[in-house]
């Protein structure tokens, strides 16, 4: 069975809100920006756990002094594919999730260029973020609030 | 009897039940006798009649594990147990 970490799903999310932020002003078609921030979401996502899972994979290996390449044909190999797999779509559903809520919301309520439900969001999901390293909370609601008002500033003018 | 090293993300309780499967395999025991970050040190005891050894050895290798060597094996219409004091002597 897979483990999700926590931090997968509000990584997920924030990624793909601050994406959406960017090329939302953009992308004038809703569906196609929740495509493609899903798409690069969970492909970058499954590739940044396989490439991990080799990794280790190869490091065990080494460890056990067997010829490189030679866990490639084993059931771990398997179950690391698999595990990849599940977090990419896992991410991938979460980022589609946000992308679509950002999206749905980013021009509801708005003060000068800032869409303020998106950036609550944010604020929200980086005080989320700093609860899995203990980091303080205030610093990083601030934190992805600012980045949020400069994101959609950088929409605005790309 | 097999000493093996597995990964330590592989679980020795699927690699008993999967051993444990194995045609001919009657019993089954599966001793952690070293530990580091990534790896386990184990002692197999298996024990059945006509036990298909490229089957256990698959099944060890399929999970990423590499048997070390083989310590013991006992072949015949009974037990041949080992006198501990014969190798003491020698």
């Amino acid at each position: 069975m897979v483990s999700i970490d926590g931090r997968y799903l509000v990584l997920g999310f924030l990624d793909s809100v601050l994406t959406t932020l960017v090329l939302g002003e953009t992308t004038r078609s809703t569906v196609k920006l929740v495509i493609i921030v899903t798409t690069i979401n969970l492909v970058t996502a499954f590739m940044a756990e396989y490439i991990e899972e080799r990794s280790s994979l190869s490091h065990i290996e080494r460890t056990l002094l067997m010829r490189r390449g030679s866990l490639l044909r084993t059931s771990l190999h398997r179950r690391a594919i698999y595990d990849a797999l599940i977090k990419g779509l896992v991410f991938g559903a979460v980022s589609l999730l946000g992308a679509s809520v950002t999206n749905y919301t980013m021009y509801l309520v708005r003060v000068f260029w800032i869409p303020v439900i998106p950036v609550i969001i944010l604020g929200v999901f980086g005080t989320l973020m700093s609860r899995y390293f203990r980091g303080n909370a205030v610093l990083w609601l601030t934190l992805y609030v600012i980045l949020g008002i400069v994101m959609s500033f950088i929409g605005t003018i790309v | 009897m097999l000493d093996v090293d597995i990964p330590s993300s592989v679980s020795t309780v699927e690699l008993a039940d999967r051993l444990g499967r194995v045609s001919g395999v009657k019993a089954v025991n599966v001793t952690v006798t070293d530990t580091d970050v990534e790896v386990l040190g184990l002692v197999i005891v298996i024990e059945g009649d006509n036990i298909n050894y490229d089957d256990v050895k698959r099944v060890i290798e399929d999970l990423g594990g590499a048997i070390r060597s083989i310590d013991q094996v006992i072949v015949g219409e009974y037990i041949l147990e080992l006198n501990p004091q014969l190798l003491k002597e020698r």
